[in-house]
């Protein structure tokens, strides 16, 4: 069986620590970045089937980070879901047009967090 | 005024009651009374709890949330052993979700604000928070633990609240979008 890689990018330990071992434990591997810019360097050295990603964070935030990940074309079909407590409709429809797949708004629910990334992550 | 400002402590306060509850944890605010006497005394926010604050703006107001919470308290959290967080960076995404979620119901209001990225501050830097804000708006709240406390500090003026009547957020906490 392929391995199963998720991104998950997120200043928060706690966040990174409650969703990886949820992803874990369904069968995911899991790697982790702390802002955007680990996340970009993070992509690139990981196949990855999917890339959950944070908004607010330190030096490069989540919206830039995903503008930048989906201007290159190799990472067009791949996955991100934004996980954020952001409700603004206007951030929501950036993430949106720069080709995210979903917005989950915090606190994380971690079983619908887990079918969820299970159903996109199959369709990359 | 006084309908504004009860406005805002039912805004705080089902908040902070509907955040601990996504933790697993039963909180009852203090009564309001008790509150208001506390008013601008920060110092309960220094001692051996946890505390997260976060910087906020919007239009025509600035201002910062604090959080407090009582080590004990984050005891209570059940954590994969495995994957253990400390407590330290669980006050700061607690207070970002804090205020997330008084973000979410301001909508309501016709009020949209940006926060920053939350931290936890030391002695100094409360101190600077205190200087900054000439009133904190305390609330207390009584846990099996000890007593949590949130502090709202800064130039909101509650006159500034249009209600709308938009059901609560367009999206709700815990809620999945997808496109």
């Amino acid at each position: 069986m392929t391995e199963r890689k998720v991104l998950i990018v997120d200043d928060s330990e706690t966040i990174r620590q409650q969703v990886a071992g949820a992803l874990e434990h369904a069968g995911f591997l899991v790697v982790e970045a702390a802002d955007g810019v680990d996340g970009l360097e993070c992509a690139g050295k990981n196949d990855l089937c999917m890339v959950i990603l944070d908004v607010n964070m330190p030096r490069l935030n989540g919206l830039e980070m995903l503008e930048r990940l989906k201007s290159d074309p190799k990472y067009a079909t791949l996955p991100v879901l934004m996980l954020t407590t952001e409700v603004q409709q206007s951030m929501i429809e950036r993430a949106k047009k720069a080709g995210a797949r979903g917005w989950m708004i915090k606190p994380v629910k971690l079983d619908q967090l887990v079918s969820t990334v299970t159903k996109l992550a199959s369709s990359h | 005024m006084q309908d504004t400002r009860a406005v805002l402590d039912t805004l705080v306060q089902s908040s902070a009651v509907d955040l601990f509850h996504s933790f697993g944890i039963a909180v009852a605010p203090v009564a309001l009374a008790r509150q208001r006497a506390e008013t601008d005394k920060l110092s309960q926010f220094v001692g051996h709890e946890l505390l997260g604050s976060i910087a906020f703006v919007g239009k025509g107001f600035t201002g910062s949330l604090l959080l407090s919470v009582p080590d004990d308290v984050f005891q209570l959290l059940k954590q994969n052993p495995e994957r253990p967080y400390t407590g330290r960076d669980w006050i700061r995404e607690a207070t970002n979700q804090m205020l997330g979620r008084i973000k979410n119901r301001l909508t309501q209001f016709q009020i949209s604000i940006q926060s920053g990225l939350p931290s936890t501050p030391g002695r100094d830097a409360l101190e600077r928070l205190r200087a900054r804000s000439a009133t904190f708006l305390v609330y207390g709240f009584r846990t099996l633990r000890g007593g949590a406390c949130v502090a709202l500090g800064g130039d909101i003026e509650p006159s500034l609240f249009v209600y709308s009547g938009a059901p609560l957020g367009a999206q709700s906490e815990g809620d999945i979008i997808l496109f």
